[in-house]
């Protein structure tokens, strides 16, 4: 009997695909029998083209049905089949048949009688010779698998019959099983449609085939099945489609008694494969993670659809346990498809990315900063911590360095309630590595600043120019940059830090266009840099908006970098910002530490402090007078300051003006700095330390410095060794001063008080001590320290930045004003009352002046401090201890109630605000981490990844002029080797052998492999394994 | 075509590194001329006036001296006895003053004690006091001897007393405050700094006096200055010194402390009686201590030039200079040029820090003498009382340019007004046993004198302690 086929055309504003769908039709060597289109909501003209086919059945749907639905209505036009030989053969407006298509098919039923479905082989719409997807099936967990995704069709799959499932367009099916089935099931509109029908297909009885001869091409619009599309939105759509599809037919296929669990397990799941999906880098697949899960455990078919199956299904679910895919198969092609990925990346990175760290010269460069660090640095060796400047000893065990970050009791003086620090979680993790001292890691640190900071700027260079000179150049700079130097000197802890953080921030970010995981560590980086230096956050934004702005492409992996840096700082910010002190929020983290003024000279020359980084004492000490000294200082700064200029003139200055405008920013970020003045310690008013800025401003001149030298063919390391060696003069003084000892950073054992106190704080873990401290002026500045003393990650911005006194405050000024006098009230009872039992007396020492000397103490200062003794003396109450190293101690005895105060209240877990802070800190940061770590094979690649970086063109920072000739280099030293050993071999083999040309011909494709990295993304290699491209979803 | 995009392009570029660098050079120059607004939040402070204290003052007690029957250096003292008289008294009338006794364990058996006085603090309140001993009931000891009771301090000078045969010194520490004060003794005479095992690490217990012979540490000095200081609590340290010159009485006095180092010092009032008879009997080795001397001490390593004039309280009386050189480290005791018998004020200037002290006799009618410390220039309002002894005399000295109008009231007394000249002296007539409120307009040097018939003493009246000024404290930091 002669098949009859009902062809059904549904089209969804596929005006532009039409024309060519309806041109197969019309070309088909077996015209269907008759023709039903269905348009389906299309506001463009594909009505019209539709009505010029002149079809049999015409419905215009007004509401956005999906294909399978939209098919159905279509019966409703088409008489009941009358026998099995009536068929349907389902089409999409992109589903273009090739001419013998429909022939091919109905070839393949007539001779299998058992067939119900048959698909066609799907090729890609504009490459014909690729397959798009032919024969689908599932594993042994029910997700979905392609059988053939994007292959070149060499007729590889040409032997493939029985299939488990087969794609939505073209799909060739029996009328009668259609009906019997009901069609397409409601709650899969894209993904998974036709597989869920073949199966249930299958389970009734009948047999599902692909038929390689008929080929359909498909361009993948996301109508008929889940389409291809790359871009990002799609592919998210596309993923939470294909979840919600995975979940529906898992609840649908369950036995019974499972439902209800599965139901259960959506939500769970969903948070579950969160983290899972953050980990493989796919952070768009979250969103779709949870609608899929709430859809599907919302949408309300699953049992429409279990009936469905139950009152069709003939045979048991064993029967298609055969044509489910294997778990070793899928293992197997995960590995493929990986190595696929990261040859595919390896080729598009190109020979420079071989960054030649130890052959050209950045070992060397980081060993050479490491000696000179170890020489300039010898004073600290063996210290246990360090003092002076912002540095302070830490809480001496990981646990109490934890409790000091959030919400929560700041235990500094008398205490106060707020946030941390954003530098305390800083410091916790710093602390937490030498978790038997946590004071030594920050000893370990400014001992390897100089190497540390080596390090970051030679892979930072590496990222900017292939010449291993430029890049040691750039690490010298970046290690003996004043502003580094000052830091180092004056005990700037967080400007320590921003600089060493800065090089590798930039290279994230610049290597975040291409990768998840570097976005993820660019923002970790970026909340580390203004956790340390605050005064960074405007200019680090300004420079994150210019890359989101130019990111195109890649704009999500810079839209949320700041991110973990604002969830670090908002409790802060918004504290101050309650407090009426926003720009406190810019106020350095650590130990408040009065420095001197600096002048615009000293500020262009990357100096945070008047003096011209001590050039100017030895000028006076020699009898230089000052303004030769600063025009010295100008002088040895020009041949950098050239160099970055001449680069904005040399040819393709693109980098050298983002270097430049890098190093304007940073000035001005400097110059804002020196004009807040938001802290103060004792009598000193602080204004915020324009060296991170600096910083900002030397990376901007060194990189555009370096853009300028890499144009150069020849003669680059003269200036640059110029510049390098004007800028070393410069910091000669700078970078001794620890080994003359006028750095304000010293050695210290860990202890801040005196032994005695130490010793009573073993026992008694918060034992007060009034630190007093004479001032110049003659006043007095009065400290309560608990414990073994005050540490760094105690201090708080809050308490450096406070305009007034608090009730306790004022109090406690009231005490110590009147024990320090003769007085006609005891302050020492209300002093015990505090927890106060000890009061050191700090001997009256000189004030600091600006150019780092130190001045012998004031007679107002001298004056008090014997006022104090002689008060504190003739109190009874008072038992001198005697003269300490912190100086002269007396202990409160004889007054009676005096008790151990209790552990801080609340902690930082304490009250709900703190609690909640943390919470979502953790979980921002746990998710950050999981991003940012390499996770190997989970990764995921390829065309169902929901964030494929493959497709996104890497940014080229290299000079590709510079590229070409370095490659051509190698090429001809290539060349010239082979020449050589060629010319050896000759020798050798002279006696009569004939030469080998092997080794001449395998050079010469090497000299032709000039090309630059190309920017398009390589088409799909031909495998050589039939399922090496084929693609997997995994995770179940 | 090509050519004239890749010209615009190459102009674009060009024109975008212009840009930039005019945008350097814009932010340079808007950074050096701009008045940007700075800033800048205050520190918080506090300014702390302290709660007034109660007010302490010590009287030395009774003279205590070396029996005659002991030798030289013995740790026995004893109290001589005599006519001990103390009178104190205290601003405003009707505070409540307490005396309690300070212990003195090393001059046991005497009746009167050394005293401590307490009054309240408040705003305005004063106290002093002054106790005299004259009448000696041992038979070497005649003379007047006065003391004003004062307030313990931490680090004093005395600038009197003498070790030579004959001449007889007690360190008299008194301690009244409530903690034990650990003194230490630097002692310098005309041969420079006397090492004095002893002198250091002596405890004065809370509430006690401690007595000690100057001889036992400082054997034969002929000019001894003494640097007090104290540790832990504070002392009202005295010297007592008694003369016998062969087999005569050659009189007693207590002297108190002296300034501290300084440039320029002024002994309020110094009474030269006697200068012919003293004259006379100069020649005698044994006497020649007795005519009016000026002892300097200079404790930095560069000798002084000194100059000392002389204010004579009688109107119309040209000053006296007289100029000295005192060399470095040393002790030396200047005889005064010749002056005719009046009150004197002595102002003494100098090119190094000195230390500076004054003595003075009466021959008629027996032998006695006395030792005049320096004395700081008191402001305002001031307390003081005199005590037993003949002609009590209110010694002021002006150091200044401008006149001082003084009103002294004593109490339950009419109000007596007085002028001091710029750079002048004057001298008002007290009574005994009496205490004055004396109200000046400008900073005044202030003594009392008593002088009699063999019968010569003298002492300061000092201003409260500074310890009460406020102070400013920075908390939190």
């Amino acid at each position: 009997m002669q098949a009859r086929v009902t062809a059904i055309l549904v089209a969804h504003n596929g005006a532009d695909r039409l024309p060519r769908t309806l041109d197969a039709l019309r070309g088909q060597t077996r015209q269907p029998d008759s023709l039903v289109v269905v348009d389906v909501a299309s506001n463009d003209d594909s009505a019209a083209l539709l009505t010029a086919m002149q079809p049999n059945g015409f419905l215009s749907s007004s509401t956005r049905l999906s294909f399978g639905t939209a098919i159905s209505h279509a019966l409703g036009v088409v008489s009941p089949p009358q026998s099995e030989d009536e068929w349907l053969w389902l089409l999409a407006h992109d589903s273009a048949p090739a001419p013998d298509a429909l022939a091919a098919l109905l070839g393949a039923v007539e001779v299998n009688p058992s067939v119900a479905a048959a698909g066609p082989k799907q090729m890609e719409w504009d490459n014909p010779s690729f397959i798009a997807g032919f024969g689908e099936s599932i594993t042994r967990y029910g997700a979905s698998v392609q059988l053939v995704e994007r292959e070149l069709d060499q007729g590889q799959h040409d032997r493939m019959s029985d299939v488990l499932g087969v794609g939505a367009a073209g799909l060739l099916v029996r009328h009668s099983v259609w009906n019997e089935l009901g069609g397409f099931d409601p709650a899969l509109p894209t993904a998974d449609n036709a597989l869920d029908f073949s199966i249930r297909v299958r389970l009734a009885g009948h047999r599902v085939i692909t038929v390689p001869d008929a080929r359909v091409s498909t361009s993948g619009d996301g109508y008929s099945g889940p389409g291809t599309s790359a871009r990002g939105g799609e592919r998210r759509h596309r993923q939470a489609v294909r979840r919600a599809a995975q979940l529906h037919r898992r609840l649908v296929y369950a036995p019974a008694f499972a439902v209800l669990f599965h139901w259960l397990s959506l939500v769970p799941l969903a948070v579950a494969r969160t983290f899972f999906q953050v980990l493989r880098k796919q952070p768009g697949a979250v969103a779709g993670e949870f609608a899929a899960a709430f859809r599907t455990a919302f949408s309300g078919r699953v049992g429409e659809a279990r009936r469905r199956i139950r009152s069709t299904r003939k045979v048991g679910w064993s029967a298609i346990n055969p044509l489910r895919i294997a778990s070793a198969e899928v293992r197997r092609r995960n590995a493929l498809l990986r190595e696929l990925a990261l040859s595919r990346a390896r080729g598009a990175r190109g020979a420079h990315e071989e960054l030649q760290f130890f052959t050209g010269g950045g070992a060397a460069i980081v060993v050479a900063a490491a000696v000179v660090s170890a020489v300039l640095f010898f004073p600290l060796f063996r210290a246990q911590a360090l003092v002076g400047g912002a540095f302070l000893p830490l809480s001496g065990t990981p646990g109490g360095l934890w409790a000091n970050i959030g919400y929560g009791w700041r235990d500094l003086g008398l205490g106060f309630v707020g946030a941390s620090d954003p530098l305390t979680y800083l410091l916790s993790i710093f602390g937490s590595i030498t978790f038997w001292s946590p004071s030594i890691a920050l000893v370990v640190l400014y001992v390897l600043a100089l190497p540390l900071a080596a390090l970051a700027a030679w892979f930072c260079a590496a990222k900017l120019t292939t010449r291993q000179g430029l890049r040691v150049f750039a690490a010298i700079l970046w290690t003996i940059a004043p502003p580094f130097l000052a830091s180092l000197d004056a005990g700037a802890l967080g400007a320590i830090l921003a600089h060493l953080l800065l090089p590798w921030l930039i290279l994230a970010a610049l290597s975040a266009a291409r990768s998840w995981s570097a976005s993820a560590i660019a923002s970790l980086l970026f909340a580390a840099t203004v956790a340390a230096a605050p005064s960074l956050w405007p200019a680090l934004l300004v420079l994150w908006l210019g890359a989101v702005l130019f990111s195109r492409r890649a704009v999500a992996r810079y839209i949320g970098i700041p991110i973990p840096a604002l969830v670090l700082v908002v409790p802060l910010a918004a504290e101050q910002f309650m407090r009426g002190t926003p720009l406190a929020f810019f106020a350095d983290p650590g130990t408040p530490a009065a420095h001197g003024s600096v002048s615009l000279l000293d500020l262009l020359i990357g100096l945070p402090e008047s003096g011209i980084g001590g050039w100017s004492d030895i000028g006076s000490t020699v009898g230089i007078d000052a303004p030769t000294v600063e025009l010295v200082a100008a002088i040895l700064l020009l041949p950098l300051a050239l160099i970055a200029l001449v680069a904005l003139f040399l040819p393709r200055p693109g980098r050298a003006v983002v270097g430049v405008a890098i190093a304007i920013v940073g000035f001005a970020t400097a110059f804002a700095s020196t004009l807040i003045t938001v802290a103060s310690n004792g009598q000193d008013s602080i204004s915020v330390w324009p060296a991170p800025g600096q910083s900002l401003y030397w990376l901007g001149i060194v990189g555009a410095a370096v853009a300028g030298l890499s144009t150069f063919t020849r003669l680059a390391s003269i200036p640059s060794v110029i510049a390098a060696l004007a800028i070393a003069v410069l910091a000669v003084p700078l970078a001794t001063s620890m080994l003359f000892g006028t750095s304000s950073v010293r050695a210290s054992t860990g202890d801040a008080l005196p032994a005695f106190v130490t010793a009573e704080a073993a026992g008694n873990l918060r034992v007060g001590t009034l630190v007093l401290t004479p001032l110049a002026s003659g006043a007095l500045a009065a400290a309560v320290v608990h414990g073994r003393g005050s540490t760094l990650d105690a201090q708080s911005t809050l308490d450096s930045t406070r305009t007034g006194l608090s009730a306790s405050e004022s109090q406690l000024a009231d005490l110590v004003g009147n024990l320090a006098s003769r007085s006609g009230t005891d302050a020492s009872v209300e002093l015990a009352r505090l927890g106060v039992e000890f009061i050191v007396l700090s001997p009256a020492t000189g004030t600091v002046s600006a150019d780092g000397a130190a001045a012998s103490p004031t007679a107002d200062a001298a004056a008090v401090v014997v006022r104090a003794a002689s008060s504190f003396d003739a109190n009874a109450s008072l038992t001198p201890i005697g003269q300490t190293f912190a100086g002269e101690l007396w202990q409160i005895t004889g007054t009676p109630g005096f008790s151990a105060l209790p552990a801080p209240e609340p902690t930082n877990t304490g009250t709900s605000t703190g609690l909640l802070i943390l919470i979502v800190q953790a979980i921002v940061f746990g998710l950050v981490l999981l991003l940012a770590l390499p996770a190997g094979r989970l990764e995921a690649h390829g065309p169902r990844a929901v964030t494929a970086v493959d497709d996104v063109p890497e940014p080229v920072f290299i000079d590709e002029e510079e590229l070409g000739r370095v490659e051509a280099e190698r090429a001809e030293a290539e060349r010239a080797e082979a020449e050589r050993v060629r010319r050896d071999d000759e020798l050798v083999l002279a006696s009569g052998q004939a030469a080998p040309d092997e080794s001449a011909a395998a050079s010469s494709p090497a000299a032709s492999s000039t090309a630059a990295p190309s920017a398009v993304p390589p088409p799909p290699s031909s495998p050589s394994s039939p399922s090496t491209s084929s693609e997997v979803n995994r995770g179940e | 075509m090509a050519s004239k995009s890749s010209v615009i392009r190459t102009g674009l570029r060009i024109v975008t590194s212009v840009i930039v660098v005019a945008a350097g050079v814009a932010a340079v120059t808007a950074a050096a001329t701009v008045p940007w607004p700075s800033v800048s939040t205050g520190v918080p402070s506090v300014t702390v006036t302290p709660v007034a204290s109660d007010q302490t003052r010590a009287c030395p007690g009774p003279f205590v001296t070396v029996p005659t029957d002991a030798g030289g250096g013995s740790s026995s003292l004893a109290s001589p006895g005599g006519g001990f008289a103390i009178w104190t008294g205290s601003s405003p009338s009707g505070t409540s003053v307490t005396t309690t006794d300070l212990a003195a364990p090393d001059s046991p058996g005497s009746d009167a004690k050394p005293q401590k006085l307490t009054a309240p603090g408040g705003d305005g309140i004063l106290i002093a006091g002054s106790q005299s001993e004259q009448q000696f009931t041992g038979g070497d000891l005649i003379g007047l001897a006065t003391s004003a009771c004062a307030e313990p301090v931490a680090d004093s000078w005395l600038a009197a007393g003498s070790t030579t045969t004959g001449r007889s010194s007690v360190i008299v520490l008194s301690n009244p405050t409530d903690v034990a004060a650990t003194v230490n003794l630097a002692i310098f005479s005309e041969a420079g700094p006397v090492p004095a095992p002893g002198a250091s690490g002596i405890v004065v217990p809370a509430n006690t006096q401690k007595s000690l012979t100057l001889a036992g540490l400082a054997p034969d000095a002929l000019s001894p200055v003494i640097h007090v200081t104290a540790t832990g609590g504070q002392v009202y340290a005295t010297l007592q010194q008694s003369i016998v010159r062969s087999l005569d009485p050659g009189g007693v006095d207590v002297a108190g402390p002296t300034e501290a180092p300084s440039t320029s010092h002024t002994i309020a009032g110094m009474q030269i009686v006697s200068t012919s008879a003293i004259a006379e009997r100069a020649a005698d080795p044994a006497s020649s201590d007795l005519p009016a001397a000026l002892r300097v001490y200079v404790p930095g390593s560069a000798g002084a030039a000194v100059a000392v004039t002389f204010k004579s309280e009688t109107l119309g009386v040209p000053d006296v200079t007289a100029s000295y050189s005192a060399l470095a480290g040393v002790v030396t005791d200047f005889p005064f040029p010749s002056l005719p018998d009046d009150t004197y004020s002595v102002t003494v200037t100098s090119d190094q820090p000195v230390v500076v002290g004054s003595r003075s006799s009466v021959v008629s009618g027996g032998t006695d003498f006395a030792w005049y410390p320096a004395s700081p220039a008191i402001g305002g309002t001031f307390l003081f009382a005199t005590t037993v002894g003949p002609n009590p005399l209110l010694m002021l000295a002006n150091s200044q340019g401008t006149d001082a109008a003084v009103t002294l009231t004593p109490a339950g007394g009419a109000p007596v007004t007085a002028t001091v000249s710029g750079n002048s002296a004057s001298g008002i007539p007290l009574q005994t046993s009496t205490t004055y409120t004396v109200t000046t307009s400008a900073p005044l040097s202030a003594g009392v004198g008593y002088l009699g018939d063999g019968l010569i003493s003298a002492c300061t009246i000092s201003p409260p302690s500074p310890l009460a000024s406020p102070v400013t404290v920075y908390p939190g930091g």
